[in-house]
């Protein structure tokens, strides 16, 4: 898929050029596939299991860019609800994740 | 699709809103019993400010055993009530990044060692000393930020203007809102909003014009979202050359072409004024005009405006004459509130002062300003420019408390708090930002003292700038190593980053925030207020620095705002309340004011409800004639496009932060270039392909993405800056607005090369 296989050049492109990132990128590149956050470094903890925490897209966004189309209701497909359809601009907590 | 459905759904199933307390979000088969926490799990919550933007949200954050497990929003904050956006969660992560140093670094033959604090210190004040001593105090300089602490700034300004007599004290908020505050010190004889946050819930039309709220300040979005969810009528106005996120829940787009938009605005004003929508009562009684050099009267400004016809702007923005009319009959409706916000895109300009002063304008023309719902107000990208920067005085040409270098009386007043002879504070103004690294390029700044930023890859024409750090002595008090800048360092200084340290940021809308200290830091890392005053003794000022350690000196600081119309809160307030507006009459209460210039609310207006802009001397506000002015550079058939930088969410600043964050780096892995689809099809490019974009100053690659997140109009391009690998400023221009210094970031024609 075109997006799949540009998430994959971006990823390669990070490897070489993302200087700064060395610790990230190495967490990034190794669980990329499980969707699994890598741990926070030294601590060990992390942050997804916290309270509240605002759960990643485990998916991506090839429905466009409107989550609550989806998910205001839920059950459109297996999407599940969301607790605040209030809340319009769902990316301003959850952060793509795929 | 690789995660799988199920394990979302189990996770969702489970999962509660972060805005709903008491219920837990369990990625399930992925941690243990003890990684579980609650609330009561954390050993104690401590109430702090978010490290990112100019909202300034309430945090708390979550410690144990030493160290931070979580962040939340503090619900018990006005600004967000609780909420964040995705980069505030994710803070706990940038303390704990390997590249964090933890011990201080000096450079020896080209290669950084480990030293101890003793020799780094011992380095950097011979060197100082040298050079003050050989080519005189204008030498030195200090170039500060908008992240770092009130306490830490008002010891550096000190410390530099004070006592060693150089005012080449700067900071990276010349780059981002000192034409916002040309703006306001021009027009209304006092920086920064008189409105606020609270003015949200009672507008009845927002003007946003250069300004991205959904990716720079999230928070504030969403507090817009839920204005225009809760009251339909409200109606939104997005006027920005590029279509955005934050055009979700725009009424009317006014996609001008980039560069016009001061057609636009005295176009409006012209419509004001010919429809007669003018408040002619509030003209009267609160404001006088100008043309910049002298008063006129407002006859005079009507003949003025007479050029700036819907058609003449038409024929420079690409607006229809229509939509020109409906905006300036939406803005200037009787009985409705009206609230203007801008950022960057009006800041960042040649002619950002201008398109302040016009925006100001607007408001004052058609009197909606000073009232509920009614203002004109510049959002701050950085949590402590207005706190730490322009109510310190860390810039060349001021004082702390809005006083100038170039005001006698000023000068003497503070002098007597900092304990000098008024003398001593020359009345000169220091090196403007592009001047001061201008003059690291020529050889005359021989030692330059960096905190908290990261020039290298912030300063525009970025190219022609980096080599003059190499030139000079450069001593960078960073948390990271390496960084763009910290690279061209001869000390590098090891510095407390955010919770590991406590202090005082002040927001976009004059709130006061304590940050309590969460942690310690790691290693042999201090406070950068540590350094400095450590670095003052080493000087040979140690009797003008006697601080027992950020109190000590706020209780100073606060000394400069007695008697002025900023007096700010006690460190004690500040310590128990959740911010505080200023300004707080006789530092009395956590009460603090919402709205300034009115009284009721404002302490220094003793009448209720009057208006007045008791910061002019005639107490009138000053609307300006101002010519219309395009970008510097503007697209040629040499370089036919237009390129503006920006922000995207999950990414803040040059990313030394946000880098740190495995999710947003993630999310958003690199810098790209947005296209739109016309010119993706006849460059022959498509997304992910790499482009160079070549200017006359320098050239960056990046990836395409085609319409996407945003839409630039044909011709404009888009690029985001935080990447370090992809330095997207050795491309933009460092032409500079007259006025307030600040460089047209938004503004530079480029040509597009397929790689």
């Amino acid at each position: 898929m075109e997006q799949h296989k540009r998430l994959l050049f971006f990823i390669v492109c990070s490897v070489f050029l993302l200087m700064l990132g060395v610790l990230t990128l190495t967490a990034c590149s190794s669980q990329p596939q499980s969707g699994e956050i890598a741990d926070i470094s030294k601590t060990g903890l992390q942050q997804e299991v916290l309270t509240g925490f605002p759960p990643p897209i485990p998916h991506k966004l090839d429905r466009g860019d409107d989550c609550l189309v989806c998910h205001r209701q839920g059950e459109v497909g297996e999407a599940p609800k969301t607790p605040h359809p209030e809340n319009i601009p769902c990316r301003q907590c959850h952060v793509l994740s795929e | 699709m690789n995660f799988t459905r199920r394990n979302f759904i189990k996770a969702c199933a489970v999962s509660t809103a972060m805005l709903t307390a008491g219920c837990s979000v369990n990625k399930s088969g992925t941690q243990t019993e003890s990684q579980k926490l609650n609330k009561s799990d954390a050993d104690s919550w401590v109430k702090s400010v978010c490290r990112y933007c100019g909202t300034g949200c309430g945090v708390l954050i979550g410690v144990t055993n030493g160290k931070v497990i979580a962040v939340k929003g503090d619900p018990d904050n006005e600004v967000n009530k609780g909420l964040l956006c995705a980069k505030g969660y994710y803070l706990p992560q940038i303390l704990t990044a390997d590249d964090r140093i933890t011990q201080p670094l000096v450079k020896k033959n080209g290669k950084f060692v480990e030293t101890s604090w003793e020799e780094a210190m011992n380095l950097i004040t011979e060197k100082f000393s040298n050079a003050i001593d050989e080519y005189g105090p204008a030498s030195v300089g200090f170039y500060g930020s908008g992240q770092a602490l009130a306490e830490e700034e008002y010891v550096a300004n000190k410390l530099f203007k004070g006592a060693i007599g150089s005012n080449n004290v700067e900071g990276n908020p010349r780059l981002c809102m000192a034409s916002a505050v040309g703006g306001y010190t021009t027009t209304f004889g006092a920086d920064e909003p008189m409105g606020a946050y609270e003015d949200f819930e009672h507008a009845d039309v927002f003007f946003i014009i250069g300004s991205n709220m959904a990716e720079c300040h999230p928070v504030l979005f969403a507090r817009l979202t839920d204005k225009k969810r809760q009251d339909p009528h409200t109606k939104i106005i997005i006027a920005d050359p590029r279509r955005h996120r934050s055009h979700k829940i725009a009424d009317i787009s006014v996609p001008f072409k980039p560069g016009t938009d001061l057609a636009l605005l005295n176009a409006m004003a012209y419509v004001i004024i010919e429809e007669g929508l003018t408040d002619e009562d509030f003209i009267a009684k609160h404001t006088s005009f100008s043309n910049g050099q002298a008063k006129i009267t407002y006859d005079q400004f009507k003949e003025f405006i007479k050029d700036f016809t819907p058609e003449f702007a038409e024929k420079k923005t690409n607006l229809s004459v229509d939509r020109i009319r409906e905006l300036a009959r939406i803005f200037a409706e009787p009985g409705k509130n009206t609230m203007s916000m801008w950022t960057m895109g009006i800041n960042q300009r040649v002619a950002g002062v201008w398109a302040n002063n016009m925006l100001h304008n607007l408001h004052l023309l058609t009197g909606k300003i000073c009232r509920p719902g009614s203002t004109p107000f510049s959002l701050t990208g950085q949590p402590s420019a207005c706190g730490s920067v322009r109510e310190v005085g860390a810039l060349c040409h001021l004082l702390p408390g809005h006083r100038g270098v170039a005001n006698a009386k000023h000068r003497e007043e503070i002098a007597k708090i900092w304990g000098i002879s008024a003398d001593r504070i020359s009345p000169k103004p220091g090196y403007h930002t592009m001047q001061l690294f201008q003059k690291c390029v020529d050889g005359d700044v021989k030692a330059l003292w960096v905190m908290c930023t990261n020039p290298a890859q912030s300063l525009p024409n970025a190219t022609h700038y980096n080599p003059g750090l190499e030139k000079t002595f450069l001593v960078v008090a960073e948390t990271y190593h390496p960084t763009l800048t910290s690279k061209y360092a001869d000390v590098v200084l090891p510095a407390a980053l955010w919770c590991e340290k406590e202090g005082v940021y002040g927001n976009t809308e004059r709130r006061t925030q304590h940050l309590a200290k969460a942690i310690d830091p790691p290693g042999e890392a201090r406070p950068d207020l540590d350094m400095l005053i450590d670095f003052a003794h080493r000087l040979g000022y140690g009797s003008l620095f006697q601080y027992d350690g950020p109190e000590d000196v706020w209780n100073e600081y606060l000394k400069c705002t007695t008697g002025t119309d900023m007096e700010l809160a006690t460190y004690q307030s500040l310590k128990e309340a959740h911010g505080i507006q200023w300004p707080v009459k006789d530092h009395k209460g956590i009460q603090g004011t919402v709205r300034r210039f009115i009284g009721g609310e404002d302490p220094y207006i003793k009448e209720k409800g009057k208006i007045d802009f008791y910061a002019k001397p005639d107490n009138r506000a000053v609307i300006f004639a101002r010519p219309y002015k395009e970008g510097e550079e503007m697209p040629d058939a040499e370089y036919p496009f237009c390129l503006t930088t920006g922000r995207i969410l999950e990414h803040w600043h040059t990313g030394t932060m946000t880098g740190k964050c495995p999710a947003l780096n993630r999310a958003v892995p690199s810098s790209y270039v947005e296209v739109h689809s016309k010119d993706a099809t006849q460059l022959g490019i498509k997304n992910g392909d790499i482009v160079r974009l070549v200017s006359r100053r320098g050239s960056v690659e990046l990836p395409v993405q085609v319409e996407r997140p945003g839409i630039p109009q044909p011709g404009m391009l888009f690029a985001t800056w935080f990447e370090a690998d992809r330095l997207v400023n050795s491309v933009t221009i460092d032409a500079v607005d007259p006025g307030s210094k600040e460089p047209e970031f938004k503004i530079c024609a480029v040509r597009v090369e397929k790689v």
